[in-house]
């Protein structure tokens, strides 16, 4: 969480927002999570759902293929 | 004190009502503050010394959700702190009639809040936001070379929300 923070903070064209699933658990339902973290990312129309702890490089691939335009 | 404002276009200082009753008096965010005051408010303040410019921290949400106790304490943090409420540009889908959102994000003209949080109990929030803000005041945000190589190449916005539990 605080990785993706620091991201948001170094790039104007990121927006991060740390949601605390256990007081929402429609969003559980809603996103069909069952891992945490579960990072949901979207950019226009495209978005990409990463369940469970992943590797830094992992996530900043996946950040850059969606700001490109694939889905992956 | 003067009941909350909501201008998107002029972000008001947050202000709480005063006998507003809790929301969520049983959440474990009450407790949490209980526990916090007054050395853990102490520590906090200690480590806000460390900012070398005024960082701001943005709060949305309605009326209700900003009745809850972590803001209070957030609040107590002024004028380390600058805690402003404004309408930042959140998803349909965040649940802020609940919970506010707290945002921080650079200070330069026009930059929108991009770093939030929602609905975490108050010590692991302002813990978080805390460090976060340090860091920003002294240019000193902690992302590696290789995510900073990486943001430099993104082509188009990206909205990233973790959905995730502050253990």
């Amino acid at each position: 969480m605080r990785l993706s923070h620091a991201w948001a903070l170094a790039s104007s064209k990121l927006t991060v927002d740390a949601v605390e699933l256990a007081q929402f658990p429609e969003l559980s339902d809603r996103f069909h999570v069952n891992a945490v973290p579960t990072v949901i990312m979207r950019s226009g129309d495209r978005r990409a759902t990463l369940a469970g702890a992943l590797p830094e490089p992992m996530l900043l691939a996946r950040l850059l293929q969606l700001s490109h335009g694939d889905q992956g | 004190m003067a009941p909350v404002g909501r201008d998107p276009g002029q972000p008001e200082l947050v202000r709480l009502v005063p006998g507003r009753q809790l929301v969520y008096s049983t959440h474990t965010c009450a407790a949490k503050v209980k526990d916090m005051l007054p050395a853990r408010r102490a520590l906090l303040e200690e480590a806000l010394q460390e900012m070398e410019s005024l960082v701001t921290v943005w709060v949305d949400g309605n009326d209700q959700a900003l009745a809850v106790p972590d803001l209070e304490e957030l609040l107590h943090l002024q004028p380390l702190l600058d805690v402003r409420r404004m309408t930042p540009d959140v998803e349909p889908w965040l649940p802020t009639d609940r919970y506010p959102v707290y945002r921080l994000g650079p200070q330069d003209a026009g930059a929108a809040p991009r770093a939030g949080f929602v609905g975490f109990p108050a010590g692991f929030m302002l813990d978080a936001l805390c460090d976060l803000a340090v860091a920003l005041s002294r240019g000193d945000v902690p992302a590696s070379p290789l995510a900073r190589d990486t943001l430099r190449q993104l082509e188009r916005d990206v909205d990233v929300k973790i959905l995730t539990s502050p253990g």
